[in-house]
């Protein structure tokens, strides 16, 4: 066996400059997937961080079942009340890896300024909640986030989003008036004073975003006590599916008719990000390995006929014809290891290059840069390596095997 | 006058044929060739080209199976025998020199000599041990680390000779060994094979062109057109 290795690396040696034309496209190839998906892995983290802290959906969301599908027809039934608030926010605080209950309620009415009035969606939040659910672990913004925050001390203090405060030029200490429907049915309005404003980030929604106190809005739909949901933050964002489960029967078995969502099932453009660049991801893995495939067989190929009398050679003295198949498939093995190794290389430098040249791009939708990072994905790039190298191996077994196949004394003729 | 061979027969062919296909002719480049090669002969087949001598070698060592007829190694029907089986039983009995010396080009002469101990699945070490003193018997311990291309024609076909006879075998294959090496060159590759035959009682088998050499061998066998027309044993 060691013979074999031994043969094989000196086998690549005999022809240098192929071997090197081959082991850069394997290593160009290897490092293309492997950035890609550094990219796309650390845009999977930014997104996620997104949804769980910036856009505050937890980790996950409790609701009434059927609250989502049949809730804004009829709130009423589908808000949990504050006996239900209590009783499951208790449940939930006793389970291990949750860091924070925090219930909700949403609303939409209009904003006026005094002269001219829009409609705005809001969220219901209690203010030390809302600031425990944006804090993140890392932060991607190339411009600092100014945090969103509510003042305890002062329930009419609302957030506005930046689009929406500029519509109706309201400025921070502004005064304006909340008109809703409230859970009955009649109209209900309150003076608010604005607090700061912010960036929601979306394009589509940073003109009629808002922050309110829980308090705030319990008062404004006549909801005392009440939530639409309960958002649940987690200390390990690796338990979410896990917990989900677990707490869905817990609280199931306890006699509440409740659904549990993952914030990845909450996040639309998440999966939507998240499915669009897989599929590019597939599609340019299919590519690169298509074009190493074809650069082995053909290298493997080459090297077969210039090597034909010493595979006659091999099988005279007594090498099996299984033998020369080993043989060349080990060579092309270590061509396509040392290839993607090289290609490790490549993605070490390359990324490293990335991640210090500060470039930063404004993606779509959005209204804020972000820095263009690229993480080391283990999981993709050892798949690949692995892959690559499966692949790259199985690409010398037809030449092998056709090598292997030929008569000895045609083999020791060929010239 | 003709020695009597009383050894027993290593080798034994009978009534043996081989015919090539060429599009839509055939040629019959063996016609009942009956033979026996006994252990410890120093052979030589000889003749014309086209006559038979190459096809004839292959077949004695097994690389090629005739079309009709038997060949027996010992007492071993060898008409049955897969390709596995075929090529054990080379690696095990049967060494070969050829005429371009067919060594691989990117190991040393050492490792060159090494390669059917391992290819046998023999400890490094012990591939190694039996190697260097294959080379030294040879009379090239001194460029063991040398790769192929370093030495001359002669050099090359010791090397060769040296690869054939480490694994100990009961014959010897040599074809045409001396057609690419100047006549001094050819001489001592001949005394050498010649000197291995007599220390080891190995059986030599080998072809040539060269009448010259002929004076040195045991026995010669002529062939033209696929039939011996000769086999002499010499006093």
């Amino acid at each position: 066996m060691k013979n074999i290795f031994k043969l094989a690396l000196r086998g690549l040696l005999r022809n240098r400059r192929r071997s090197l034309v081959t082991l850069l496209a394997i290593a160009l190839g290897f490092s293309a997937i492997a950035l890609f998906a550094g990219y796309t892995h650390n845009v999977y983290g930014g997104l996620a961080r997104q949804s769980i802290h910036d856009e505050m959906i937890g980790h996950l969301t409790v609701s009434k079942r059927g609250m989502r599908t049949e809730g804004k027809l009829d709130p009423e039934r589908y808000l949990l009340t504050q006996a239900e608030v209590d009783a499951i926010s208790q449940l939930l605080r006793d389970e291990p890896h949750v860091k924070l209950v925090a219930p909700r309620l949403a609303l939409s009415g209009l904003l006026s300024n005094g002269r001219a009035s829009t409609i705005f969606i809001a969220e219901g939040v209690e203010p030390r909640a809302m600031a425990l659910l944006q804090q993140s672990e890392a932060d991607n913004a190339v411009v600092p986030k100014i945090k969103k925050q509510l003042d305890p001390a002062r329930p009419e203090v609302v957030e506005l989003s930046e689009g929406l405060a500029d519509m109706l030029h309201l400025a921070s200490g502004g005064q304006g008036a909340m008109l809703v429907n409230s859970l009955s049915g009649q109209a209900n309005a309150l003076d608010v004073t604005v607090g700061h404003t912010f960036n929601t980030g979306n394009a589509r929604s940073n003109d009629k975003f808002a922050f309110l106190t829980l308090d705030l809005t319990r008062t404004l739909l006549d909801a005392e006590g009440r939530a639409d949901r309960l958002t649940v933050l987690l200390d390990d964002v690796s338990q979410t599916k896990m917990l989900r489960d677990h707490l869905l029967t817990n609280l199931n078995g306890a006699g509440y008719a409740v659904e549990i969502q993952t914030w990845q099932e909450l996040s639309d453009f998440y999966n939507q990000v998240h499915g669009m660049f897989d599929m590019i991801f597939g599609f340019i893995a299919s590519i690169v390995l298509t074009v190493v495939v074809m650069s082995v067989a053909n290298s493997m190929g080459m090297t077969v006929v210039e090597r034909t009398r010493e595979i006659g050679t091999l099988r005279a003295i007594g090498l099996k014809r299984s033998g020369v198949v080993r043989l060349f498939t080990t060579e092309s093995m270590l061509l396509t290891l040392i290839g993607c190794l090289l290609g490790l290389l490549i993605t070490l430098t390359v990324r490293w290059g990335i991640n210090l040249a500060n470039i930063s791009y404004i993606p779509p939708n959005s209204v804020a840069p972000v820095p263009l990072l690229v993480d080391m994905d283990i999981g993709r790039v050892s798949f690949t390596f692995i892959l690559m190298s499966v692949v790259g191996t199985l690409a010398a077994y037809m030449p092998a095997r056709r090598a292997a196949r030929k008569d000895i004394i045609d083999a020791l003729g060929h010239v | 006058m003709n020695k009597i061979i009383t050894a027993p027969a290593l080798l034994k062919l009978r009534n043996v044929r081989r015919r090539f296909r060429l599009g839509e002719t055939s040629i019959d480049a063996l016609n009942s060739i009956s033979l026996d090669i006994h252990a410890g002969e120093f052979l030589a087949v000889w003749g014309p080209s086209g006559s038979g001598k190459s096809t004839l070698m292959n077949i004695v060592g097994l690389i090629d199976a005739p079309t009709a007829g038997e060949v027996c190694f010992g007492e071993q029907a060898t008409g049955g025998m897969d390709d596995d089986a075929l090529t054990d039983f080379r690696a095990r009995h049967i060494g070969f020199v050829f005429q371009n010396f067919n060594l691989v080009p990117v190991l040393s002469a050492l490792e060159n000599v090494m390669l059917p101990l391992q290819i046998r699945g023999g400890a490094e070490h012990k591939a190694r041990e039996l190697a260097a003193a294959a080379l030294r018997d040879v009379g090239l311990e001194r460029f063991k680390d040398s790769l192929p291309d370093k030495l001359s024609g002669g050099q090359r076909q010791r090397v060769a000779i040296a690869r054939a006879l480490v694994v100990e075998p009961k014959l010897v294959i040599a074809d045409e060994p001396t057609a690419n090496l100047d006549s001094e060159n050819s001489r001592m590759v001949v005394d050498l094979m010649r000197e291995m035959n007599r220390a080891r009682q190995v059986t030599f088998v080998f072809t040539t062109h060269d009448p010259r050499l002929l004076d040195h061998v045991d026995r010669k066998i002529l062939l033209r057109d696929g039939s011996i027309e000769s086999d002499e044993v010499m006093a």
